[in-house]
């Protein structure tokens, strides 16, 4: 049956179906026997036997449905006459059908694919497996991962780089600042002005906070020696300029 | 003892009255044996006069199937034609033979059909004894006005296929 059937995991036969024109006179004995062997023990899987008795010949169509077995289980099978017939126009035709998820790395699909490739990958040394080192494919692996894993690694140092710098600065900013638990400290004047000096000592205010403003008396340089302000013309001769100006520039829109 | 009797009676009256109703059963009678058509016969025309359904001259004879769910409570009847159900205008007599055979059987036993059946005018019987499929090859020949030729032009004739209970 393995010549008939195909060969797909899982395969269920569920039906026979046959037409076949048996040749007899009327007044003899006859019997049709279809049968199939059971591949797997002695015996048959399917028979059928059409008496023809005592009847004349004719075309015979049937169906018969089986209880689905799988397709492995059916063994070759024949079509016979026991008696005075002959037959002729035989089609045997074996009615199947399976699963195509029977085998889940068939369609992507299937419920279990997933579990399924896992299982393949592994159980064929894909994934998780010894290397071949032989493999010239190997050595290009391996290189790549060594690479790819120094980028990652100098990426990450920048990034941690970057961080700690900002934390720092962070951290002296608050440390110069911070007051914490000191409220009470802070009544004290003397003690205020101690905190001053350890903030200070510290080191922690940059010299922004550290600038000094010299201290003096800035005198007066310009002197009015006649007590009189004339008009700045030219600054006023400008402005009369700059007006017309704007009135031109005006009148191109006006009109 | 009477009064009693009155009362109960006036009483019992008016409650049945109120709890009536009508109760339907229903049912569906599904067909036990049904007809179809497989082949649809071919009027071939080896002869100007004649008109048939045999392979040999040409023509395909009708397969009708008939389905029995229950075995030996029908009986077929297939009625060959006896005249055309459309055609150009004749003038003449049309001479119609046909017969009706068993053709296939989807069980051995319903071979002896055709030696059982009952043939009368252009009527051909089978009892179905037999639960399955019986398919039927009905054949018709019409030869025009002895040997005239027929005009030419399309020409239909019917097969009358009946199940009938017993």
């Amino acid at each position: 049956m393995t010549k008939v059937l195909p060969a797909e995991t899982g395969l269920k036969v569920q039906g026979v179906y046959h037409k076949y024109t048996i040749t007899k006179e009327a007044d003899t004995n006859a019997t049709v026997s279809i049968v199939n062997k059971n591949a797997n023990s002695t015996g048959n899987i399917y028979e059928n036997h059409d008496n023809w008795d005592k009847i004349p010949g004719n075309t015979k169509i049937g169906f018969d449905t089986v209880t689905p077995s799988l397709g492995t289980l059916w063994g070759d099978g024949s079509i016979s006459v026991d008696g005075d017939g002959t037959l002729s126009d035989v089609i045997i035709a074996y009615n199947y059908k399976y699963d195509t998820c029977n085998i889940p790395l068939t369609d992507s699909s299937c419920p279990g694919y997933e579990d399924a490739l896992m299982k393949y990958l592994l159980d064929n040394g894909l994934i998780n497996g010894e290397a071949d080192i032989n493999d010239p494919y190997y050595d290009e692996w391996v290189q790549f991962q060594l690479e790819r894993k120094t980028e990652m690694e100098k990426e990450e140092e920048d990034k941690q780089e970057k961080k700690d710098k900002k934390e720092d600065k962070e951290s002296q900013i608050e440390t110069a600042l911070s007051v914490a638990g000191a409220a009470i400290k802070m009544v004290d004047p003397t003690r205020q002005m101690m905190m001053m000096v350890q903030m200070a000592s510290a080191g922690t205010l940059d010299l922004y906070y550290g600038a000094t403003i010299e201290g003096g008396t800035y005198n007066e340089t310009i002197e009015l020696t006649d007590g009189i302000i004339i008009d700045n013309f030219k600054a006023l001769r400008n402005l009369a300029q700059d007006e017309t100006h704007n009135k031109m520039v005006r009148s191109q829109y006006d009109n | 003892m009477d009064i009693k009797t009155i009362t109960t009676l006036a009483f019992l009256m008016p409650a049945s009255a109120a709890l009536a109703v009508d109760s339907p059963i229903g049912g569906t009678v599904a067909p036990k044996c049904s007809v179809w058509t497989e082949t649809s016969g071919v009027y071939g025309h080896p002869l100007p006069y004649k008109l048939s359904t045999t392979t040999a001259d040409g023509g395909v004879a009708a397969s009708i199937r008939v389905d029995v769910a229950q075995a030996d409570y029908y009986k077929t009847r297939f009625t060959h034609p006896a005249s055309f159900s459309s055609s150009p205008s004749l003038n003449d007599a049309v001479a119609w033979t046909g017969s009706t055979v068993v053709g296939q059987v989807s069980v051995a036993g319903m071979s002896a059909y055709e030696a059982a059946k009952v043939t009368y005018n252009n009527v051909t019987e089978f009892n179905m004894t037999l639960a399955g499929s019986t398919w039927f090859t009905v054949s018709s020949t019409a030869s025009y006005g002895s040997t005239k030729s027929l005009p030419a032009g399309n020409y239909t004739a019917i097969i009358k296929a009946e199940c009938i209970a017993k």
